[in-house]
């Protein structure tokens, strides 16, 4: 890390987060519509207006949902089904989970209802999609569906109410990747039990749900079902009992086997003395654990109750906030200077887990930091590519004036007898360094987890790379003793490898629109290790693998995306070409059969 | 008697501008005599302005009879003043008074009104009898003046015939002060605009044209004086003088102030007495836009008498040499190849553009020999006008070799230069004649200059260095300030390179082919061609040449091609060429006395060198440069060596330099004093050998970007001052050894991309003055033991580093300056 110290972030907005959540009246106004969905239609979505906003709600409540039993937590790989895009994947190659339960539920709502044909009326609309418990997670999940279809001007969005977790941390990546984690906001009450549910594996609750869940049902007035209330609280304790377990392991990292799932997006705690929002998974899950420690002077019984109850009051719950926030808070025994820890404190009384759980404190400020961290991390990286630009600047000159003497860049500076080379040189190492450090900040995570997709960054990378990366070819094979190529294993440096995967992922997630072939020749070619396959054809001594040379030639000619520096007099490729071109025609029929040959003999480049 | 004089007439304009402002108050309070108050307001602020510039301007005795009148009118306006003051007392109602005081201002005013036009008319004509007499008087003593002095400058050429005309008096007053601007001036605007955007701030008060002869300084300062923005501004006030190599300062005051100044001029006993009575009168005069042209101006013992100061009063002064601080100059630029064209097609063809009768090739080559310089397209251009291809080609033949094309071309262009450097001192002019021994076009190494006088002309450093600024101030070479500002060599200069132009640089060598015959000739230069040696120079292959410097430029070079010549008195050899393959001269075994030899070549590629063993003969050798080349293993041939001091190897091969320095166990210069490989690739590692020179005081292992280990016995060099090894930016550490450097003074390792850290025990360099460290962004702290550093007076690095080296500055080594370098970009590098 560098040496000068980073400025400690200066405030915590959770509780003004939630405090806007609360009084804009989106959330009143979802949960009011979450209610509104009757018995015979909980098989499908409903669809409201209001004003500009479309709700879409998802039901909830189906006891075949909430428990899928194939594996431990009731997960499964999203790649079982086609219906999400192969973009959603972390950024290495561990599988993206989701509850299966959730997952069947939306997959039979997209088969067996209108619901693919009414989203497509909707773009260009605000849309919120909206589900209670594992409707929620539905919901979670038709949006993902829908923000991948990247429609242009629509604008959707995703509250659910007491959902549990839903998707594991793949898929938060996925997301993070893409920025749009601030798009999902899970409202949790501080004691319902659904939220941590999965945390245990299934069969841990499976039975107690099996009680739960009807009497649910008829608090939300689906059914009337009338539940013992022995049978209920006992089954209460169950549930929290084992909850509980998994969730301090969870939140004290004790070693064990551990639930694939991780918040993913924005929660707001709310209690009865106030809310407020979080965005990191980390401290979520931690705050998962902690709010709903038990209190002294309640016994636990009660707490069990609270832990079923709560999962229905929603609508108490944000009425309740409105007024708590008119309240005053006050907390004893807390001293700071920082803003931004008297934020966390007040956030923290407000969710009601207060001020002194040193433990929530410090995931919460740990949170904070971190995310502050790589925010001044990328201010930094800024700055510094701003700087690093002169030095691209250099090689732009330097390309420029290599052309003029009829040499490309390249194998001017696989020569390096002039001053020039030498000094650009010192500018390829500077860049080099510059990509590398960036590279290795994103795999340690210091940087946003978006950073990688940010359009900026990625043009940067990409033009550095083609400029770039011929030189460090003609570096290699200048210096090289081994006689390796470029191309083997280890050689490539990572930071071209690491950029052109960020290019090409970039590439996938960009709509098609505007992708229009070139008309023009590359100024730089597209493949940046174009010159090192041509290191390569030269060594080669079988001919395929120089045929295979000239195909891979004739497809970037075809595509314009060579650059026609490489037919430059003095270039290595024009050396190739006479060569294997002397070689080729003694066979009379190339002549006539090899597009390039007809192309380089024209000069058609010009 | 005039400072009564003086006394009398301010007093007559304070009294009346009191008047005005009493007038002023009672046309405010007063209700009865308004109208007449506001008459004799408009009457006294109609006379105030005339009685000031009667003031400002009037340096003449002002005679008896004015001097009653202003008298007269000085009683009359006191009068006025109280005849107002008690104007204003009287009562609205007292109509009586009112009527009293009305008929008086009315007098008062009618007596102001007729005040002037009563006698003006006379007063005029007084004024330009006396006037022309001393005009007459002024002119006499110019024409004496232009007599006794040669006939230099055109625009005095201009007085005298015209005075020779007995021009009338009314003529003489339009006299053309400025002289024309030449025909077809091109580029000048720009020009003019960034001269004017210096000269216009209100706190300059003079700034410097500087630029080489001929390159266009008096047209811009011609056509500054003609430029309608200027005229506007200045009107009649611009004045230009032509000051010259020899000025009579005194006439030049004199001129000054009959053109500034205007009125009766003393007699001035000499140019101090001069300078100090103009002065005066410049600050007891009312301040007005002036705006002097002091032309051609050589000594800054001149420009101090010219100079002077005064509220908008500005100096613009063209010269050679640097006169004035930096801030106050302009350095004129050379022409743009736009404006070159035009320039040059003006002159010969008449027109703007190439005349389609020649090759627009011939023209451009030419072009390209006269560098931009006006004069040498001038010169050069009318040279060729209406002449056939066949002179043109010869005309671009004896440019190349610096010779001149005509004898237009030898007068008006070579003897104009000439005149920068007959003022030299003998010294200096020959340092300026060795010069020619450089290629043209090039950046040459400073080093390689410096090691001629030093070794040849037995200058000491210091000298050398002197003469080196000299000429760099007097625009007779440019240095050419390497953009990381290394610290140099140990003359703590920071320049490199300096770059020549052309047309200099062939007045060099037109100079030193005056000595005849060719082999009693001190410097012997061969400008550059291909199929080598002259065949005069043949002719005396049989007696030995004179020549104590020799430079030769070729092309290619086989054994074959050189032919025998005797060169006993040779001490300085230049070997430039431009080959891929190149055989020293056999002659070379003459040069008993060589000391410094000097091989570049200018091929984009290495170049082997044969014919190697006439090197074993330099018994005398002190100095060696290579560069660009590939160094074949030289211990055959450098065991004679025993005088070497310098060895300076540049964009070599680095791989055959280690093959040379590691076979040879006997790589033995017991006098090397320093070493310098720079911009050689492949060398990976230095060559352990070095280590044992214990005579090396200056090591530079610069911009090899292959060198990763430094050898772990560099402690060993005990002698060592300097070290420079930056751009190296595969080195990742400095050797613990070099701790051990006792005598180490400057370290540069700027640009050392990769350098992890400095050792721990740095400290421990107890004789370290300098330390430039920029841009190694990998050493993120400075060793603790740096605190030890007593000698370290400055430091240079990058920000974050800067803030430790301060807290160490601040804790132990309070003399220490820390320079924080921003990182610094430019295009130089592109051209080589």
């Amino acid at each position: 890390m560098d040496v000068d110290l980073l400025n400690p972030p200066k405030f915590s907005v959770g509780q003004e987060l939630a405090n806007f959540l609360a009084t804009c009246e989106i959330l009143l106004k979802a949960w009011k519509a979450i209610c509104s969905i009757s018995k015979n239609r909980e098989d499908s979505f409903l669809l409201i207006k209001d004003e500009d906003v479309v709700y879409v709600i998802f039901p909830s409540f189906h006891n075949e949902d909430f428990i899928a039993s194939d594996s431990k937590y009731g997960e499964c790989n999203i790649k079982n089904q086609k219906i999400f895009s192969a973009g959603l994947k972390g950024n290495d190659d561990k599988p993206a989970l989701v509850h299966k339960g959730a997952l069947n539920r939306f997959l039979h709502i997209l088969e067996n209802s209108d619901f693919k044909a009414k989203m497509q009326d909707l773009k260009e609309q605000n849309i919120i999609f909206v589900g209670h418990s594992i409707g929620g997670a539905v919901a979670a999940l038709a949006t993902i569906w829908f923000l991948e279809k990247r429609l242009r001007n629509s604008n959707s969005f995703c509250i659910t109410f007491g959902a549990p977790l839903f998707g594991n941390a793949t898929i938060q990546e996925a997301i993070g990747r893409e920025d749009w984690l601030g798009r999902f906001c899970h409202v949790v009450c501080k004691y319902d039990i659904v939220p941590r549910m999965y945390l245990a594996p299934y069969e841990s609750i499976a039975k107690p749900l099996d009680a739960i869940v009807p009497h649910w049902r008829s608090k939300m007035g689906i059914d009337c079902v009338d539940v013992s209330h022995l049978s209920m609280s006992e089954a209460c304790m169950t549930i929290l009992n084992n909850v509980l377990k998994c969730t301090s392991t969870v939140a004290n990292n004790y070693p064990g086997v551990r639930s694939p799932y991780v918040p993913i997006g924005t929660y707001m705690f709310c209690s009865t003395r106030g809310a407020a929002c979080f965005e990191d998974s980390e401290a979520v899950l931690k705050l998962l654990h902690f709010s709903m420690q038990c209190q002294e002077g309640i016994p636990f019984d009660q707490i069990a109750g609270t832990c079923i109850s709560e999962h229905t009051d929603y609508g108490c719950m944000l009425e309740g906030i409105d007024e708590a926030l008119l309240n005053a808070r006050q907390f004893a025994n807390f001293v700071s200077n920082s803003s931004f820890e008297i934020g966390i404190a007040l956030e923290l009384e407000a969710i009601g887990v207060g001020a002194q759980d040193n433990h929530a404190f410090f995931a919460l400020k740990k949170a904070g930091e971190a995310k502050n961290e790589q925010e001044m991390n990328t201010e930094k990286l800024n700055v510094k590519l701003s700087k690093n630009q002169s030095h691209m600047a250099e090689l732009e000159w330097y390309k420029t004036r290599c052309k003029d003497s009829n040499t490309g860049y390249y194998d001017a500076f696989k020569q390096h007898d002039q001053k020039k080379d030498f000094h650009v040189n010192l500018a390829r190492t500077n860049l080099g360094d510059f990509w590398d450090e960036i590279v290795e900040m994103e795999e340690k995570h210091v940087l946003p987890s978006d950073f990688r997709t940010r359009n900026k960054w990625i043009n940067a990378g990409t033009t550095y790379r083609r400029l770039g990366e011929p030189l460090d070819i003609a570096y290699h094979c200048r210096t090289d003793k081994g006689n390796k190529s470029f191309l083997s294993d280890g050689v490539r440096p990572h930071r071209h490898i690491v950029l052109e995967k960020w290019m090409i992922e970039k590439e996938q997630t960009r709509t098609g629109r505007g992708k229009r072939g070139r008309t023009n020749f590359a100024s730089l070619s597209e493949d940046s290790v174009f010159w090192a396959r041509l290191e390569e054809a030269c060594k080669a001594s079988v001919r395929p693998q120089q045929e295979e040379f000239e195909a891979y030639v004739w497809t970037m000619i075809t595509n314009k995306s060579i650059s026609v520096e490489v037919f430059l007099e003095q270039s290595s490729f024009m050396k190739w070409w006479q060569q294997y071109s002397q070689i080729q025609l003694q066979s009379p029929q190339w002549r006539s059969s090899s597009p390039l040959f007809n192309f380089m003999a024209n000069q058609s480049w010009n | 008697m005039k400072m009564v004089d003086l006394v009398t007439q301010s007093i007559v304009g304070s009294v009346a501008n009191e008047l005005l402002s009493l007038v002023r108050d009672a046309i405010k309070k007063s209700y009865n005599c308004k109208n007449y108050c506001k008459r004799l307001e408009k009457a006294l602020e109609e006379i105030i302005p005339l009685l000031e510039e009667v003031i400002t301007t009037g340096s003449e005795e002002i005679s008896q009879l004015r001097q009653k009148q202003l008298g007269d009118l000085h009683k009359k306006l006191k009068d006025g003043t109280e005849l107002v003051n008690n104007c204003s007392k009287v009562k609205r109602y007292n109509l009586y008074k009112s009527y009293k005081f009305a008929n008086k201002i009315l007098a008062l005013e009618k007596y102001i009104i007729n005040f002037h036009p009563k006698q003006g008319w006379l007063h005029t004509l007084c004024d330009m009898q006396h006037l022309s007499v001393s005009m007459k008087e002024g002119f006499e003593k110019i024409q004496v003046e232009i007599a006794t002095r040669e006939l230099q400058q055109p625009q005095l050429m201009i007085i005298d015939s015209m005075s020779q005309l007995q021009i009338d008096e009314e003529i003489r007053s339009h006299i053309p002060q400025i002289p024309e601007l030449p025909k077809f001036p091109v580029g000048l605007q720009i020009s003019i605009d960034e001269l004017w955007k210096r000269l216009s701030p209100k706190d300059v008060s003079h700034v410097a044209v500087k630029g080489m002869g001929g390159s266009g300084k008096t047209t811009l300062a011609i056509a500054l004086c003609t430029d309608p923005k200027i005229k506007d501004l200045y009107k009649d006030r611009i004045v230009f003088e032509t000051v010259s190599q020899s000025p009579n300062l005194k006439v030049t005051i004199e001129r000054l102030w009959d053109k500034i100044v205007r009125g009766h001029r003393p007699d001035f006993h000499n140019v101090e007495d001069a300078h100090m009575q103009f002065q005066q009168r410049l600050n007891q005069m009312k301040s007005r836009p002036t705006l002097v042209v002091l032309d051609d101006v050589w000594k800054k013992h001149h420009l101090e008498k010219l100079l002077f100061k005064a509220e908008g009063y500005k100096t613009v002064i063209t010269t050679r040499d640097s006169l004035v601080e930096a801030n106050c100059q302009y350095d004129l630029q050379l022409l743009r190849d736009a404006d070159a064209l035009s320039l040059f097609c003006f002159w010969t063809f008449g027109q703007h553009t190439v005349s389609e009768t020649v090759d627009q090739n011939l023209v451009s080559q030419v072009i390209e020999e006269c560098k931009g310089l006006p004069l040498a397209l001038k010169v050069i251009g009318s040279s060729l006008c209406d002449k056939p291809p066949a002179v043109w080609r010869d005309a671009i033949n004896r440019l190349s070799q610096a010779e001149p094309i005509s004898d237009y071309h030898k007068d008006g262009l070579l003897s104009c230069l000439k005149t920068s450097i007959d003022i030299l001192e003998r010294e200096v002019h020959e340092c300026f004649l060795d010069l020619g021994i450089f290629p043209e076009d090039r950046k040459n190494s400073v080093a390689a200059l410096l090691d001629l006088w030093v070794y040849v002309h037995e200058l000491d450093w210091e000298a050398a260095y002197r003469n080196l600024t000299e000429l760099n101030s007097r625009n007779l070479l440019s240095l050419v300030n390497s953009p990381m500002d290394h610290f140099g060599n140990m003359c703590g200069s920071s320049f490199e390179l300096f770059i020549q132009h052309d047309v200099l640089r062939d007045l060099a060598l037109n100079l030193t082919r005056n000595e005849e015959p060719i082999n009693m000739r001190r410097r012997l230069i061969m400008p550059r061609r291909e199929n080598f040696v002259p065949r005069i120079w043949k002719r005396y292959a049989d007696s030995p040449f004179n020549a104590e410097i020799v430079s030769l430029h070729t092309g290619m070079m086989n054994k074959e091609d050189w032919c025998h010549m005797n060169f006993p008195r040779t001490e300085a050899l230049v070997l430039n060429f431009s080959a891929s393959e190149y055989c020293l001269p056999p002659f070379l075994q003459t040069m008993h006395k060589l000391k410094v030899l000097v091989i570049v070549n200018y091929n984009s590629k290495r170049a082997t060198l044969e014919g190697l063993s006439v090197l074993s003969s330099l018994s005398q050798l002190k100095s060696l440069r290579l560069e660009r080349m590939i160094v074949p293993p030289l211990h055959n041939y450098c065991q004679s060596w025993e005088k070497l001091e310098k060895l300076s190897l540049s964009l070599c091969d680095g791989s055959e330099i280690m093959k040379w320095m590691q076979t040879s166990l006997c790589f033995n210069l017991p006098n090397l004093v320093e070493l310098t490989i720079d911009h050689c690739s492949n060398l990976e590692e230095l060559p352990a050998c070095i280590c044992n020179m214990t005579s090396l005081q200056k090591l530079s292992v610069t911009n090899c970007h292959d060198l990763y280990k430094l050898s772990d016995d560099l402690g060993k060099l005990s002698s060592l001052q300097m070290l420079r090894l930056y751009a190296c930016p595969c080195l990742e550490e400095l050797p613990y050894s070099i701790c051990k450097l006792k005598h180490l003074k400057f370290l540069d390792i700027s640009l050392c991309e990769y350098m992890q850290q400095l050792p721990d025990e740095f400290g421990q360099l107890s004789s370290l003055k300098v330390l430039d460290m920029r841009e190694c962004s990998h050493v993120k702290k400075i060793p603790k033991s740096a605190n030890g550093l007593k000698s370290l007076v400055r430091v240079i690095c990058d920000e974050k580093i800067g803030r430790q080296w301060t807290a160490i500055k601040a804790s132990s080594i309070p003399r220490l300056h820390v320079e924080v370098a921003e990182e610094h970009f430019h295009l130089d590098w592109l051209e080589d």
